[in-house]
């Protein structure tokens, strides 16, 4: 009797689905679905590969109560240990345990060597990049993500990976060349940054299994490097994958920042309609109200250059309204500088309140997460400025406004993004700044001539 | 201290390796695991020893062919858990020259073969099969036979549970000059110590020191 009972609790007790459908399920940006493939499942393999995935969901601390407790003295292998100490170190230095993330990456190391087993090399190098790029150390984030870049695909073939590893050297490489693409965005070349970007993107091509996560971070940063530089042949590259990506509810940040970026691609072409309709597509997208912010000021922002006023106000009114509902203090650091956007629309308005916003997102600032790009964005001491300026031009003070728009124009200069420099620029014409601002902005308007910028300049349109 | 360097491995190699390797595998997947491992700390260790960049390539080439010769080793002889008899000591020990041989017999790997057939001799002239002592000992052969045993020592075996890092360093030590070469044993001291400082720093400057 005692053992019908026990047969039929086995054969009622959910069965763990085969860890194929999980592995699946996390190269093709299921994430969640992932999770429940994993569900019930005891396996060590099981464990690696759900804290893999709550990594990727941002949830370090599951991550790490999904861990294993595995030690040399177990018997595991070597291969088991080192990926579970270098996942520990992932998720200790999420939580800014840098200290332990570093004891947890130097313990992995001899069973990293003795795993013999190149793609857990490479995770390896590129956590211990992703450390020092948290900790600030950007020169030594630099060179481990290059010698991730050197790592031949093994031509000594039997060091490579044993079949069904999570995360193939190929991915890895990928995302080392996205870490030097962010470096080169943070020292200001846009350029190397895009370059760095098509690299990462042929380097996925090159895997033998898809990783749709990382490829949609890469398209975010390609979209993103597009609106920078105002490069048509990689919004175009980025616009046709889109299209034929397969997205999935866990990739919804990054479709919403490609979106967005395509949008101001759209604008810069001169296709305002095209534009305002993608930032509405973002607003949609947006997994926070933060983020969907964001998308409410560019179409108020638009709006109002292409001197849609009623509409302009509306945006504007909506987006405070939103502004006033957010923690900033709780939301990571990146989303915060939709505040600094936000004080240039409301300046002219009411100079009062954009002081009240500016001061608000250097509070928020202060509890940005190490992982967060947007403190470190040479481009944000150019927005700061010019909501600065703004704020000036609100008050009637010319001189501070011409300061503070100078100086915008000067970090956007520096930071490659021209097309934010002949803004400045322009506003530093109209001011009586120079010649050479007035110069600097027709110039670069002329690259695009259809755009709001030509219209706002005065520069014939098509 | 350096021989003259090896030329690089032709690419024609990596097919031989890798079916010489899922031949290992079939018959001992501990050893095929050891193996690889040892390649790559072999690879390591010359590199630390700043060997040409041809000769990091055969220290990895020879590290993962040293114990190939154990393909031939019976089961019964590799997996037993308790003390070998003299007889099957020596049929063990006969891995190392089986190893060569079977490397000699393929042209493309025949300048392995004698780093393979050397990875068991010590520094001292104890060590087999050929006795040989110091410097006559290859250098690629002691660099396979400090990772082999520093490998060796931090892996759970049937028999026997894996020393710590620091254990197996502290072994590595007591041996140098004797058993393996005094400067493989300080460049692995070194390599060791320089990547794990954070997590065991205290008891490493104990090995080092000591």
């Amino acid at each position: 009797m005692g053992n019908d009972v026990g047969r039929e609790v086995a054969r009622l007790r959910p069965r763990a689905k085969p860890i194929e459908d999980a592995v699946l399920a996390f190269q093709s940006a299921r994430l969640h679905e992932c999770l429940g493939a994993l569900h019930g499942n005891a396996t060590v393999a099981a464990a690696l590969l759900r804290a893999r995935t709550l990594l990727r969901l941002n949830r370090p601390d599951a991550a790490l109560e999904s861990l294993p407790a595995l030690e040399s003295e177990d018997g595991a292998p070597h291969a088991t240990i080192a990926e579970t100490r270098i996942l520990r170190a992932a998720a200790l230095a999420r939580t800014s345990r840098y200290a332990q993330a570093h004891d947890a990456l130097a313990a992995a190391w001899v069973h990293v060597v003795s795993a013999a087993n190149v793609a857990l090399e490479a995770e390896f190098e590129y956590y211990d990049a992703l450390l020092a790029w948290m900790e600030g150390r950007f020169p030594a984030a630099e060179a481990a993500a290059r010698a991730i870049d050197a790592l031949p695909i093994p031509e000594q073939t039997w060091l490579a990976p044993p079949p069904g590893y999570a995360v193939s050297l190929a991915v890895t490489k990928a995302r080392a060349l996205e870490m030097r693409a962010f470096e080169a965005a943070r020292t200001g070349r846009p350029l190397e940054q895009a370059r760095l970007v098509r690299r990462g993107l042929a380097a996925l091509r090159e895997a033998a299994a898809p990783d749709r996560f990382v490829e949609a971070s890469l398209l975010r940063n390609l979209a993103i490097s597009a609106r920078e530089t105002g490069c048509a042949g990689d919004a175009e590259t980025v616009g046709k994958r889109v299209e034929a990506f397969e997205w999935t509810p866990d990739l919804g940040e990054q479709r919403y920042h490609i979106e967005r970026a395509l949008g101001w691609c759209r604008a810069l072409a001169g296709d305002h309609v095209g534009a305002l309709r993608r930032f509405r597509e973002a607003s949609k997208l947006a997994v926070t109200p933060a983020w969907q912010l964001f998308a409410v000021i560019d179409r108020a922002y638009l709006a109002e250059e292409l001197d849609q006023h009623i509409s302009a106000e509306e945006e504007v009114t909506h987006a405070l309204e939103l502004a006033a509902s957010i923690d900033w203090n709780a939301t990571g650091g990146e989303e915060s500088s939709a505040l600094l956007l936000l004080a240039q629309l409301v300046a002219k308005r009411d100079s009062n309140a954009a002081t009240r916003l500016l001061e608000r997102f250097r509070e928020a600032r202060k509890h940005a997460s190490a992982l967060a790009f947007a403190p470190l964005d040479p481009r944000l001491r150019g927005s700061e400025s010019y909501a600065r300026a703004q704020i000036a031009l609100g008050r009637g003070d010319r001189f501070g406004a011409i300061a503070f728009f100078a100086d915008a124009f000067e970090a956007w200069n520096d930071a490659g993004s021209k097309w934010r420099a002949a803004l400045a620029a322009s506003d530093l014409a109209r001011l009586g700044a120079g010649e050479a601002f007035a110069r600097f902005a027709d110039r670069e308007i002329r690259k695009r001539p259809s755009s709001w910028l030509a219209l706002r300049r005065g520069i014939a349109g098509p | 201290m350096r021989d003259k360097p090896f030329v690089s491995p032709p690419p024609s190699v990596n097919a031989y390796v890798v079916e010489l390797l899922e031949r290992l595998n079939a018959h001992d997947p501990a050893t095929h695991d050891h193996c690889r491992s040892v390649g790559a700390w072999s690879g390591l260790l010359a590199k630390a020893l700043r060997l040409e960049p041809g000769d990091v390539k055969v220290a990895v080439l020879a590290g993962t062919l040293h114990d190939i010769g154990k393909a031939a080793t019976p089961l019964e002889i590799l997996l037993k858990s308790g003390p070998l008899t003299e007889r099957e000591w020596e049929r063990m020990r006969a891995h190392a020259g089986d190893g060569a041989a079977m490397l000699t017999e393929i042209p493309a790997l025949r300048f392995v073969a004698p780093i393979v057939r050397w990875h068991h001799e010590l520094v001292d002239g104890r060590g087999y099969p050929d006795g040989l002592a110091g410097e006559r000992i290859p250098l690629l052969s002691r660099i396979v036979a400090v990772s082999d045993a520093f490998h060796a020592m931090i892996t759970t075996r049937p028999y026997r549970e894996a020393s710590t890092v620091v254990e197996a360093l502290g072994e590595l030590r007591s041996g140098r000059g004797t058993q393996f070469d005094a400067a493989v044993v300080d460049a692995m001291l070194e390599l060791v110590a320089a990547k794990t400082q954070r997590a065991t720093s205290a008891p490493l400057r104990d090995v080092r020191a000591s």
